[in-house]
């Protein structure tokens, strides 16, 4: 099986001794599901937000190929949408943010599972907590993902919604989209991943 | 690219942007009613008293209508700056809130690159909001100061346009570096107000007093947008706003993006 991802020995902390992260390593397969658990402030966001780039500063590797970073899907610390764009305008604008020529758009069957396409001339904003998530989502897998980050994809949704978006995923690891994925539900971690990563709480500055 | 035609998408579609757009237009009309009462209402000698350059007394006494009062109209293009520095500064703000920075960053080649085309972004859009000022103040002037179009004060205009839209970009790109430093709405649109405010006729009188006028006048961005207000601007004042915009628009980027580059987003 093709490597995705590989990560070794990384380290990492906000603040000098205060060390969030202590020497993780794991890789990730094509097609696979990999769970991450762990309490609340462990460094869970923290570790996904090393591997899609937007730390720079820890120690050890990150190896994941160009081809997959291109696309790469991401839905960290809650649902990033453009507030004061519509639904359907902030759809359009991640379309014009795609580097391909083309145009990388999102995916439709997402959208509709969903069930977002009601709410297209909805300014983000104004929409509920579960349906920007779905938004977030939406904005995030297109149809080209490699690997998807996804911390609490399950975060506000309904159960009926719940169970569309566990299938789908499902459904796209088996067509060789990999994931790596958050949850404080072991539930959910156990009935949707191949394999499940703790990560223990290192250090937390004491008050 | 993708990222500079992503946010211009956005400056269009936007809520704030557009009501950007739709004040530029009343701030138009406003600036037209006021310079109307000025130019009947109030004498020459109490406008010197406050502080106009007596070219400009008589521009508005005597020449204001045509391609002229376009000219005079451009003269409050700094007040406009306010209305264009608002969506940048929520855009911002909420993209780092929101988490939305993301999403430009991974569709970007690298850090820099993002930077560079949302700065960029900024920047154009106070230039297509100048020129939407600059074509409602034509339009102004054909109804209401009409004659007078004449061709050599065509040219004057147009150069006049030209240079502050240099400024203005300048201006935009200063603009962003300020908000993506401070990142946080409420900070940054006291910024934005201070930086514009802080150079009204109050406040101008204060560096009158210490005599920094001139110094000021020279060096700080704001301050360039007004100096245009004459109408005969030299090849050298030209020349030499040219080079003071291009240097605040490289200063920003480079300490926008040395800063960018490490920051944990
Ligand atoms: N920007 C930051 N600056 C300083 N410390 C931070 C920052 N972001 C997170 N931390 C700290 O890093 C630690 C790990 O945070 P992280 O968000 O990765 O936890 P998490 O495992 O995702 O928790 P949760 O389950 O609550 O989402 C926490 O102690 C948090 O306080
Ligand atoms: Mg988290």
């Amino acid at each position: 099986m093709e490597t995705i991802a590989a990560l070794k020995h990384i380290s990492f902390g906000y603040e000098k001794n205060v060390p969030i992260l202590k020497d993780i390593s794991l890789e990730i397969k094509k097609g696979e599901i990999v769970g991450l658990a762990g309490g609340n402030g462990s460094g869970k966001s923290t570790l996904l937000k090393i591997m899609a780039g937007f730390i720079s500063d820890y120690r050890g590797t990150v190896h994941i190929a160009e081809a997959v970073m291109e696309n790469l899907a991401c839905v960290i610390d809650g649902s990033a949408v453009f507030e004061d764009l519509s639904v359907g305008h902030n759809l359009e604008m991640i379309t014009k943010m795609s580097k391909n020529a083309e145009g990388r758009k999102p995916d439709e069957d997402l959208i509709d599972l969903l069930d977002l396409r009601k709410y297209y001339r909805r300014k983000a904003s104004k929409l509920s907590l579960g349906n920007q998530q779905k938004l977030a989502l939406c904005m995030a897998l297109h149809q080209d993902t490699a690997l998807a980050l996804l911390d609490e994809p399950f975060n506000g949704l309904d159960p009926m919604s719940k169970a569309r978006l566990l299938h789908y995923l499902k459904q796209r690891a088996d067509s060789g989209m990999s994931i790596l994925m958050t949850s404080h539900i072991r539930g959910d971690l156990e009935l949707l991943c191949d394999r499940l990563i703790e990560i223990e709480k290192t250090g937390e500055k004491q008050a | 690219m993708n990222i500079y035609s992503a946010e211009i998408y956005r400056y269009q579609k936007s809520f704030y942007s557009r009501l950007a757009f739709a004040i530029t237009a009343v701030f138009a009309v406003l600036v037209a009613l006021f310079l109307n009462y000025v130019s009947r209402g109030v004498s020459g000698e109490f406008l010197q008293i406050m502080g106009l350059p007596a070219d400009a007394v008589s521009l508005i006494k005597e020449n204001l209508f045509g391609f002229r009062y376009v000219a005079v109209a451009l003269s409050a293009t700094a007040i406009l700056m306010i209305p264009a520095g608002f969506p940048v500064v929520i855009h911002i703000s909420s993209d780092y809130q929101q988490g939305t920075i993301r999403y430009e960053m991974i569709n970007s080649r690298s850090r820099t690159a993002c930077y560079i085309a949302r700065s960029f972004a900024a920047g154009s859009f106070g230039v297509v909001l100048l020129w939407e000022y600059g074509l409602a103040s034509l339009l102004v002037s054909a109804v209401f100061f009409h004659g007078g179009f004449t061709v050599s004060d065509l040219g004057q205009v147009l150069l006049i346009m030209l240079l502050q839209s240099v400024v203005v970009f300048a201006f935009m790109n200063f603009l962003y570096l300020i908000c993506d430093l401070i990142r946080n709405q409420i900070l940054s649109m006291s910024v934005l107000f201070l930086m514009i405010l802080l150079f009204t006729p109050g406040l101008e009188l204060l560096l009158d007093l210490l005599e920094i006028r001139n110094l000021c006048g020279s060096v700080w961005i704001v301050s360039m947008l007004t100096v245009l207000s004459d109408f005969r601007i030299s090849a050298g004042s030209a020349a030499s706003l040219m080079l003071a915009g291009t240097l605040y628009i490289v200063i920003s980027i480079l300490l926008g993006t040395a800063k960018f580059k490490k920051r944990r987003i």
